[in-house]
């Protein structure tokens, strides 16, 4: 017997011949069936898998029934109870109008309902084009001729008017600081929100109505720091600029929508979500478990 | 015929002859796997017996992640292991005893080599086997009882895949020294 050519020097066909030959030695009888009877016994009690189901399933269908039960007494004591009190006090004469107006739409044959869907969207629709438009237009025009201003000197930035102002002491910093963030606060002057009472968030807007950059700023002790900035120019490149800051998802939209998430000192996320849309940014945020929203 | 794999999930669900087909198919190799390790009938079956209790036992847990024979040997492997740190002083007893057995019927078997025949190189061949050095062995049992690929022994014996392959290669130019007549 000679080893094969092509098998590989860390295994040995003749050898295996051989050792399969010399060794045949089993186990006794008796730990067979040893091993056996554990087996059955095994296979004879329930196992805790079905165990668990099947107490889960009577338990979880007996909980939906409860949940389900509960459900329909509330929808029945509040309609038979305090929705005509609500309609009473909240439909305005345009949206009775309208329940009025759509169930004349439901009783019109297919082809008049969808003449009257047509006509009801341009008569909708028109106004807001419109309004659209002449916004955008006169936006475009204003940052054309602020690009056009030569920039203001740091000492002559106007400060925003308490109205824009959400934050007391805000306005104070950001006096007491134009200088250092001079950069920042022309920017700031009208697209800011407070998230809370130290954070707030800004916005650049650029010609198109979008946001160039969003940044994230927290107010200290006589400044203004600036924690993170999203910027739009070179495909939604961020910066962040403080590790307590996070910057959670990005996503490319035909509008813009920004997230980040600021740490404070105890750790806990506080997300902040930034909606922007053309000519309008919607800062949407949470504190304390609250949602916030703020167009401007 | 069904994979290991598949057999040891039906009998996870209860089906009892779905374990007496794995048993029936893996109880030789694992049992002459813990012999060659051991070198004690008696207490090889013990450890094979515990072996498949283990198995048993976990039945419930096992995911077919791996192969299902890695498993198996993986358990046994472990259970030799926490054995033969259980039992140090008996294990180097039985092991100086069987390493001067080995030299007496190593020296004998090298006396008789001319005149082998097939009865006696069978008699060569566990002689041999039972003198290699303890991880050339196992590695080399693995192998043969488990037809364990060099990654699979690896993974049973927490070991590297190079390590084996250099043990499989020591024990076989070994035994191929050993058995020159016979093979």
């Amino acid at each position: 017997m000679t080893q094969q050519n092509n098998t590989p020097d860390w295994q040995d066909d003749d050898l295996t011949k051989l050792y399969r030959h010399a060794h045949q030695e089993q186990p006794e009888a008796e730990s067979d069936q040893a091993i056996l009877n554990a087996a059955q016994k095994y296979c004879e009690k329930p196992s805790r898998k079905s165990l668990s189901t099947s107490w889960a399933v009577p338990l979880a269908t007996a909980a939906s029934l409860v949940l389900v039960a509960n459900l329909v007494w509330f929808n029945y004591d509040w309609q038979s109870k305090e929705l005509p009190k609500f309609e009473e006090e909240h439909f305005t004469s345009t949206a009775k109008s309208d329940v009025q107006e759509l169930a004349e739409h439901k009783k019109a044959p297919a082809p008049q309902r969808r003449e009257n869907l047509a006509a009801t969207r341009q008569r909708e629709e028109q106004p807001l084009l419109k309004e659209f438009s002449k916004e955008k237009r006169s936006f475009a025009k204003q940052r054309l001729h602020q690009n056009n201003t030569p920039e203001p000197m740091t000492s002559q930035l106007a400060a925003p008017s308490k109205s824009q102002v959400v934050s007391e002491g805000l306005a104070d910093t950001y006096g007491m600081d134009r200088a250092v963030n001079n950069f920042y606060v022309q920017h700031l002057a009208n697209q800011y929100q407070v998230v809370d009472g130290r954070h707030f968030i800004s916005a650049d807007i650029n010609r198109d109505g979008l946001a160039d950059w969003v940044g994230l700023m927290m107010q200290k002790e006589g400044s203004i720091d600036l924690l993170a900035i999203i910027s739009q120019r070179q495909t939604h490149q961020y910066m962040v600029l403080d590790k307590n800051v996070v910057i959670q998802e990005q996503l490319k939209h035909s509008d813009v929508r920004l997230s980040m998430d600021i740490y404070n000192s105890k750790k806990t996320a506080l997300p902040v979500l930034i909606l922007t849309l053309p000519n309008k940014i919607t800062f949407r945020y949470y504190w304390n478990g609250r949602q916030f929203d703020k167009d401007e | 015929m069904d994979s290991d794999e598949t057999l040891m999930q039906a009998f996870a669900r209860g089906d009892q002859k779905a374990f007496d087909m794995l048993y029936a198919r893996h109880k030789g190799p694992v049992f002459r796997f813990i012999l060659r390790h051991v070198r004690e009938q008696e207490l090889a079956n013990e450890l094979h017996q515990e072996v498949w209790f283990k198995l048993i036992r976990a039945a419930e847990a096992y995911e077919a992640k791996a192969k299902f024979t890695t498993y198996l040997y993986h358990i046994a492997n472990n259970l030799l292991v926490d054995h033969g740190r259980r039992n140090t002083t008996h294990l180097q007893a039985v092991s100086d005893q069987y390493e001067e057995d080995d030299t007496v019927l190593a020296s004998q078997l090298n006396d008789t080599l001319g005149q082998a025949i097939i009865e006696d190189c069978l008699a060569l061949m566990r002689a041999a086997v039972q003198a290699l050095p303890v991880v050339q062995r196992d590695a080399f049992v693995l192998q043969q009882e488990g037809g364990h690929s060099l990654e699979a022994i690896a993974d049973i014996t927490d070991s590297n895949r190079e390590t084996i392959k250099s043990r499989l290669r020591f024990a076989i130019k070994t035994l191929r020294e050993k058995l020159r007549d016979c093979l």
